[in-house]
């Protein structure tokens, strides 16, 4: 692996590995329980965050997690009301943090190269400290989960029960959105704003594909996650391509295989079992 | 003397859902060991009475005791009601096995923090077992019957050992068969002392198993025994003016209406096609 050599390179690598692990694990629960399209507001809601930190000349991953932060406890308590479906407050929310950043970077002048690698990403470019706070992010959001696995896979599966059986349901989903800014946002500067999303749902969408356990569709969407950054990385090295855009068609190619290869013969054989029962009654 | 407590007690229960009053003035007890079904017409408030009752809704006004506390804030207590949702409204693509589907009615109990124990596993193969449905418990819950599923989500509700058992509208979806096991494993349920509140608008089924029937149409428009309650009087509120029951056997049938303004309509309509 003479490619490792670099300094840079070793980053990336490690950078890969984390949000690959991070974005595969948040993107189970958000391909299961239909939170993609929020997914993708995030992602774009996290533009303003992202420009207020170079406004104020702070860590924009950071301003952008508490922007992003707000923005899904936003969609989260409009949509908790009933008043406005969720897909309607994600739009509303999307478009306004968008805008709201490109106000921001208007009144910046010529920080715009630097703004390109958040909006493209640019995983050649991630500096120590940006591993330091994606790696302790990606610690909150892996212990997180693994504390609250069986209460999020109750929520992702059936919320109302879950709430009938006593557990804090609406807490628990606030914390799901929570977990989903925050990785979104540590994955931005690998994939850019605009392709992140992909990252969360394309490895999970593709272990869907192949499972019929919750524990295996885990197990393979991390598998992929994996796969899709390191291979996509190494693949844009050698071929000098736009690193976020090939991780992003490296899951998608998994994607379109697993659908493909998919035991969807899982559910021809799930019918089968109901005809041949209800013939047996 | 201890007296004995109403496991569900609702006074002047008013509820609102989206700005609709739903529930109007319901008062209602539901005592230890009584098969209630709540029925109505669609639209009567049974389900949000349901939510109600389970704390997944409050209440607009009056006062509401589960298990005499309030149902919003019961913490553990909650474990002695077992809640079959509508098997309906489950996603059956979703990647998860029945034995773990069932494990899910323990998480409340466990609390934060806790893996499932061996007892806990062990309690799942004795709620399978009690629904005969052991050799089912790796399939992934798509690959089941209706009835199957109805097994899976009963052994869910049961799992935590419930006194009171909440049902809503069990049979949506399946046919008349399956139904009717069904209504015969909750009878067994009953006479092991579980309390049963069940929701449906199969008035004729719910006559012959239930022993306790309410019927909704927004309020409360009786409550009582079945033999009691079924009259026109009642009949003709739910369900329009010349709605009427016919008894034959043990299982009183509703006769719907011939509704006169519909007859009216008709004839009107042939008049005009004649013009």
């Amino acid at each position: 692996m003479d490619i490792l050599q670099y300094a840079f390179m070793q980053r990336a690598f490690v950078a890969a590995l984390l949000i690959g692990v991070v974005c595969s694990v948040v993107g189970v629960y958000v391909v299961l329980k239909g939170l993609s399209f929020i997914g993708a507001g995030l992602a774009h809601a996290s533009f303003g965050g992202v420009a207020l930190g170079f406004l104020f000349g702070i860590n924009p991953i950071l301003s952008a997690v508490l922007f992003a932060l707000l923005t899904a406890w936003g969609i989260g308590w409009t949509s908790q009301r009933g008043e406005v479906k969720e897909d309607t407050a994600v739009g509303i929310f999307f478009a306004a943090t968008m805008a709201f950043g490109i106000l921001i970077i208007g009144l910046l002048h010529g920080y715009n190269i630097d703004l390109f690698g958040y909006l493209f990403g640019s995983l050649l470019a991630v500096s120590k400290s940006d591993l330091w706070i994606s790696g302790s992010l990606s610690l909150f959001v892996l212990t997180t989960v693994v504390i609250f696995y069986k209460e999020l896979l109750f929520i992702t599966f059936d919320p109302e029960m879950a709430a009938a059986t006593g557990l804090p349901a609406t807490a628990l989903y606030y914390l799901l959105l929570s977990l989903m800014a925050i990785t979104i946002v540590l994955s931005l500067k690998v994939v850019g704003i605009i392709l992140v999303s992909a990252l969360v749902i394309i490895p999970a969408a593709t272990a869907y594909q192949l499972s019929d356990t919750f524990r295996k569709m885990m197990l393979y969407s991390i598998f992929f996650g994996i796969l899709s950054a390191i291979g996509g990385l190494f693949i844009s090295y050698y071929l000098d391509i736009a690193s976020g855009a090939t991780i992003v068609l490296t899951a998608t190619c998994f994607f379109f295989l697993a659908a493909a290869l998919s035991p969807k013969r899982r559910r021809p054989k799930g019918l089968n079992v109901i005809r041949s029962n209800a013939i047996g009654d | 003397m201890h007296k004995v407590q109403p496991l569900v007690k609702l006074s002047h229960v008013y509820v609102y859902y989206q700005n609709v009053l739903a529930v109007e003035d319901v008062s209602l007890a539901v005592w230890p060991g009584q098969f209630l079904s709540i029925i109505g017409p669609n639209g009567s408030g049974k389900t949000t009475l349901l939510k109600v009752m389970l704390g997944l809704m409050p209440i607009d006004s009056g006062e509401i005791r589960l298990f005499g506390r309030n149902p919003q804030s019961m913490g553990k207590m909650r474990q002695a009601i077992g809640y079959v949702p509508q098997i309906t409204k489950i996603d059956y693509t979703f990647p998860v096995t029945v034995f773990n589907t069932v494990m899910m009615g323990l998480f409340g109990q466990m609390g934060l923090f806790h893996w499932p124990k061996k007892a806990d596993r062990e309690k799942a193969w004795r709620a399978l077992e009690k629904m005969d449905i052991v050799d089912l418990a790796h399939r992934q819950i798509g690959a089941l019957s209706g009835g199957q599923r109805q097994r899976v989500f009963l052994a869910r509700a049961l799992v935590a050992d419930p006194k009171l058992l909440i049902l809503d509208e069990p049979t949506t979806g399946v046919d008349s068969s399956t139904s009717s096991n069904l209504y015969d494993l909750l009878l067994s349920l009953h006479q092991e002392g579980i309390t049963i509140i069940l929701v449906s608008h199969d008035i004729g089924v719910v006559a012959e198993y239930a022993d306790q029937i309410a019927c909704m149409n927004r309020r409360l428009v009786a409550h009582g025994r079945p033999q009691e309650v079924l009259n026109g009087e009642v009949l003709s509120c739910m369900y329009g003016p010349e709605a009427g029951l016919v008894t034959h056997g043990a299982v009183p049938h509703i006769v719907l209406p011939r509704h006169p303004h519909r007859s009216a309509h008709l004839i009107d309509e042939q008049r005009r096609e004649e013009e």
